[in-house]
């Protein structure tokens, strides 16, 4: 060969080509100067390596995939942030508000399931017409048990729970009714309404009122706001799809050239599309991360008054968070509604590269 | 091992880059792609390298006409040929160790491995102590050997280089151009585009000249 100049360089490649073959026998040298086999192990590489090893480097090629990507969006935290929130905010709506709903339904359920009818009876009906009452309504069907409730007792009670005593006694007499409260055996409202029907009919009786009325009506509202919360919950993945997808989507667009200088040098679709599926899933499941801890958090401070109310009651009620699935599934879901609008996105715009559209 | 026959590539604006071109190169050969800017030359690299399709004609590699190659086989071709491509094509974010690594990377050659053979690209085109720079910190010319080192790292059975001393003094073409004739010594085959007739005077090696798509015949020394 007849070039002119710089030996050094000559000498250098040779030795590193020699120190390459010396210690992998097996394969081509570093260089390949020494080795006379090439050509005939050309496009092996990957097949040299044992099962082993592939095992390791797909494993490897994972952990690196992951500590970049999540390099990459800590690298740019307004937008990585911005995203987040936006995931966040749309999977802690729907799972708050069921989480607030399911603690509604525990309480309603808590009531008697059983109807319960008030009869509150004229002032001019004494005690012993209230005991002849009770005999009476004691042989109707469906009854359960009856509680007679003076005039006296009625006032010990509102006291008690109210706290008022100097208002009633403003009153010369004392204004509350007297009150049979009959337990009926049945849940049917149907039961309960005949009975009520029937009572008001009652010469002792001023007014019959259906008590478990609004507990029913209470727990109907709930299911149905519950299947208001799952549609909103459907609308609301929606929009974190396509959140996801714009992301996604902005992303491939900054990485245009990154993606065909991967193309260029024989990087497989699966490993240009593995970064930006893990982006996606990553903003899922930040934004589950962070919705979780803002419904706990919420939940915390309704606490407070939640417990304030129910002493008014002389009831306690602690508010029930979200149990360990339940947290587990949202995690799940939002990481897999990440991953799959990044595989939307991936699908759709990375095959409108220049390079991958020529087969 | 390539082996052109009567390929034709107009471009989609109507452009007709080649015309009816037949040649073969075999392994260990080494030949020079040359004519005047705009003859054809990046257009016939890239239709090796599967950027572009040829419009008539078959184009055979390793016996293989590779148009019938399915999408998801083109990376793995694509990973038995080194290019060196006119604009580089780096990664500006990342160090030159990294952008060296990207094809073993994409194979899933395992990290030690990887080190190892990128060191000794980079030991070649002399740049072993530039590895942790950012090739944004390098000449045009470190640039271009960058761009070799990826092509070469690989080992790859065909070598492609597109104007690859266009950025270089006369010494460096000549290391440049000792590394290729050393690639070629183990079999490898080696294309070279170039219009730097100083350099391709310099060697006795084939010359394929393209004038306005058509290949001028052979001038072999
Ligand atoms: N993508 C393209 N679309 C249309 N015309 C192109 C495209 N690429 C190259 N050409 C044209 O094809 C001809 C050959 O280009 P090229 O192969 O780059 O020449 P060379 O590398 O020999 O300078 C030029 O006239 C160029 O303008
Ligand atoms: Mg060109």
């Amino acid at each position: 060969m007849d070039r002119p100049g710089n030996r050094d360089t000559n000498t250098k490649v040779n030795s590193s080509a020699r120190r390459g073959a010396s210690d992998r026998p097996n394969e081509r040298a570093a260089g390949s100067v020494d080795s006379a086999s090439a050509v005939s192990r050309r496009g092996a590489s990957n097949r040299q390596v044992a099962w082993r090893d592939q095992i390791s480097v797909y494993f490897d090629q994972h952990r690196i995939v992951i500590s970049d990507t999540l390099d990459r969006l800590w690298s740019t935290p307004v937008s990585t942030l911005m995203t987040m929130a936006v995931v966040a905010v749309a999977i802690a709506l729907p799972s708050g508000l069921y989480v607030l709903l399911a603690n509604v339904q525990q309480v309603a359920k808590s009531w008697d399931g059983n109807a319960q009818v008030s009869l509150f009876l004229k002032d001019s009906v004494d005690q012993t017409a209230a005991q002849k009452l009770l005999k009476r309504i004691a042989l109707e069907p469906h009854i359960s048990r009856t509680e007679y409730i003076s005039k006296a007792d009625a006032l010990l009670e509102f006291e008690e729970v109210s706290g008022y005593s100097a208002l009633l006694s403003e009153f010369e007499d004392n204004p509350l009714p007297s009150v049979i409260v009959v337990y009926l055996d049945s849940p049917a409202l149907a039961v309960a309404e005949q009975f009520k029907a029937q009572a008001s009919e009652w010469q002792a009786v001023q007014l019959a009122q259906l008590d478990a009325q609004w507990v029913r009506k209470l727990q109907s509202l709930v299911s149905l706001a519950k299947n208001i919360v799952a549609a909103l919950a459907v609308g609301l993945a929606l929009a974190v799809f396509l959140v996801v997808i714009n992301t996604i989507r902005l992303a491939i667009e900054n990485k245009k050239s990154e993606v065909e200088i991967y193309q260029l040098v024989g990087a497989t679709n699966g490993f240009i599309r593995r970064p930006f599926l893990y982006i996606g899933a990553w903003f899922g499941l930040s934004g589950g991360i962070v919705a979780i801890f803002s419904v706990e958090l919420l939940l915390v401070s309704l606490q407070a008054s939640v417990t304030d109310l129910a002493t008014q009651y002389q009831s306690q009620y602690l508010i029930q968070g979200m149990d360990f699935q339940t947290v587990l599934f949202i995690l799940f879901a939002s990481a897999l509604l990440g991953l799959s609008g990044a595989w939307i996105a991936v699908a759709r715009h990375l095959s409108n590269f220049e390079f991958l559209a020529i087969k | 091992m390539i082996q052109f026959d009567q390929v034709t590539k107009k471009y989609p604006n109507g452009h007709q880059a080649l015309s009816q071109v037949s040649f073969s190169i075999e392994p260990g050969q080494i030949a020079f792609l040359t004519g005047h800017s705009g003859a054809g030359k990046s257009t016939l690299l890239k239709l090796i390298m599967l950027l572009e399709k040829p419009s008539q004609g078959s184009l055979l590699v390793n016996k293989q006409n590779i148009a019938h190659l399915k999408s998801r086989q083109v990376p793995f071709y694509r990973r038995q040929i080194g290019m060196v491509h006119q604009n580089h094509q780096l990664l500006f974010d990342r160090s030159v160790f990294d952008n060296v690594a990207l094809p073993l990377v994409v194979s899933g050659y395992q990290s030690n491995e990887i080190g190892r053979r990128v060191r000794a690209a980079l030991d070649k085109v002399g740049l072993l102590s530039k590895e942790r720079l950012n090739p944004i910190n390098l000449s045009g010319g470190e640039q271009q050997r960058v761009g070799i080192a990826r092509a070469v790292v690989n080992k790859p059975s065909i070598l492609l280089a597109d104007e690859p001393t266009g950025n270089l003094d006369p010494d460096l073409s000549a290391d440049t151009m000792d590394l290729f004739m050393q690639f070629s010594r183990v079999g490898v085959a080696v294309l070279i585009a170039s219009h730097d007739t100083a350099l391709i005077e310099r060697y006795k090696h084939r010359r394929l000249v393209l004038d306005k798509g058509r290949l001028l015949g052979e001038e072999a020394r």
